[in-house]
């Protein structure tokens, strides 16, 4: 279906088209500035969630290490029974936040696990790795987050600056075009009408 | 019995094997050889399983025994799971794991000295833990409550449990033949001493800026108190260990250069097997030969159940050697 049809040439409409047209093209605009601004967060975070992941892969590859060492010379039975002793494990709390209208989880930690003096060393020390890591390792989901909701919401803003740009604009702007063609050419008429009423009159009163 | 040990091929087949159940199905061709509807699973199982087999033959060894040795083997080996029992008891009042069953969590030994370990299960507190063994030669536990709610931690009740166990093998020591009495002195100074070396480290990783109580190293031998508390404030476990011995040196070397603690323990296990067969040497008849067989048991089965939880998370054969000590490869 032509994007012509249902279309009225008159002045008002017109205006509204171009009213709209006005308003389309400021909110392409200000898409363009989020994409811009998105992008430019999503590569920030890329190189920073890169070098981090690499910095708690090998941490966690460490704890991993320790935990395997810890198994082989307590045995499965010991290592779970001194495990199980830890009470009051990490507690956490999730809240959203946002960046430039893209909500992402932030996590803060409310309380941390006791492990002070219940565990044997080989596990005390793998435990208090961990401990390191733990909060670095929530920072980095919650980024990872972040950057996995910027990412969708800059593919989104994208597709929204590319459908602005590539097909509403154009239809609009064809509208527009059309009415103020099929406005001159009616006001063409008009004054060719009115010459040719004026010329007859005129032959009349001789 | 020492024919019941497993021999270096054995070992071998079973450090090869590729999953945990082709490492069962070579088990299952040795002494250890289970029925196929009682298999272990698991690695929990199987570990169960060994700690069975390694009590039956330590109650075989004991009943044929002369007094004295047997009520030294009891002690050293049996009451030392009783205590290692007694502590998983404790922690398991703070389990809210529901499937960390009392059937899979605690060694299958009788109680020795203790009152049944369903009565103290039923314990709701440490409180009542502690009061339940009032009537048993660990009543003295009761004096760790204190400092155990104090520092929130549960080392001053083991403290207070390996004490019991102390005052216990002195006794029963001074009941066997001078040259006896120096390998089982050897080794149980040995492993204290090691022990605390751990412990203090493991204080001064945690809380360097305040000092352990008194009663925190109750045992010291050859690396003093003094020096466990000098190790605390930040001495160097080098310079420590270098005023003991050559022994001490080599167990605790992973300890100094790696910050490794379970190679020290590696160490420690393969010291006190080394040990004892190089005390068998010497005696092939009397107490180090009887002592000797249950060390090399109680370290196969150590290495069995290392072998056993390897193969079923496929750990790299490279590193469980690395931690595990193969009694008979080692001899």
């Amino acid at each position: 279906m032509s994007v012509l049809s249902g279309v009225r040439p008159t002045k008002g409409y017109l205006l509204e088209m171009q009213k709209r047209l006005s308003f389309i093209q400021r909110g392409c605009e200000f898409l363009k500035l989020k994409r811009d601004h998105l992008a430019k967060e999503l590569t920030v975070s890329l190189d920073v969630l890169r070098g981090r992941r690499d910095t708690i892969n090998e941490k966690l590859k460490q704890v991993y290490d320790e935990i395997v060492t810890a198994y082989l010379v307590l045995g499965p039975s010991e290592v779970r029974s001194q495990t199980s002793s830890v009470r009051d494990g990490y507690q956490i709390d999730v809240l959203p936040k946002s960046v430039m209208g893209v909500r992402y989880p932030s996590i803060s930690v409310i309380s941390r696990a006791k492990v002070e003096g219940r565990l044997d060393p080989a596990l005390s020390k793998t435990a208090s790795l961990m401990a390191e890591i733990f909060e670095d390792v929530l920072r980095l989901a919650e980024f990872e987050a972040r950057a996995e909701r910027v990412a969708d919401e800059l593919g989104k803003t994208n597709r929204k600056v590319n459908a602005l740009e590539n097909v509403v604009i154009p239809s609009y702007s064809q509208v527009i075009k059309f009415i103020q063609d099929k406005l001159d050419e009616e006001s063409l008429e008009e004054l060719v009408r009115t010459k040719l009423i004026g010329g007859a009159a005129a032959r009349r009163r001789e | 019995m020492r024919a019941e040990l497993l021999n270096p091929a054995v070992f071998k087949t079973l450090v090869e094997a590729k999953t945990y159940e082709e490492y069962m199905d070579v088990l299952n061709t040795t002494s250890y050889a289970t029925g196929s509807d009682t298999r272990p699973r698991t690695a929990l199982e199987l570990e169960g399983f060994l700690n069975q087999v390694f009590i039956a033959r330590l109650q075989r060894i004991v009943s044929f025994s002369p007094q004295r040795i047997a009520e030294f083997l009891r002690i050293f080996f049996l009451m030392r799971l009783e205590i290692q029992n007694l502590m998983r008891i404790v922690r398991l009042r703070f389990s809210p794991d529901s499937g960390w069953t009392r059937t899979l969590a605690l060694i299958p030994v009788e109680p020795l000295f203790s009152i049944p370990y369903g009565r103290l299960l039923e314990q709701g507190t440490i409180e009542g833990f502690v009061e339940a063994l009032e009537p048993t030669i660990y009543k003295d536990v009761k004096n760790g409550l204190n400092m155990a709610k104090q520092h929130d931690a549960l080392w001053p009740l083991e403290v207070y449990l390996n004490s019991a166990f102390h005052v216990r093998a002195s006794g029963v020591i001074s009941g066997l033949d001078s040259s006896d009495r120096v390998i089982v002195r050897e080794i149980l100074k040995t492993e204290t001493d090691v022990e605390n070396v751990l412990a203090a480290l493991s204080w001064r990783r945690k809380l360097r800026d305040r000092l352990p109580p008194p009663d925190f190293f109750p045992y010291a031998y050859r690396v003093t108190p003094m020096q466990l508390i000098e190790l605390i404030e930040g001495a160097s476990l080098a310079d420590i260990t270098k005023t003991v011995n050559q022994v001490y040196i080599r167990i605790l070397e992973p300890m100094v250069e790696l910050d490794d603690v379970s190679l020290v323990r590696r160490n420690l296990r393969q010291y006190v097997y080394e040990y004892a067969e190089r005390c068998r040497t010497q005696d092939d008849f009397g107490f180090p030969c009887i002592f000797s067989l249950l060390v090399s048991f109680e370290t196969e089965k150590d290495a069995l159940v290392a072998l056993g939880w390897g193969k079923e998370q496929r750990i790299s054969t490279e590193k469980l050697l690395r931690y595990t000590v193969l009694p008979s490869v080692l001899g």
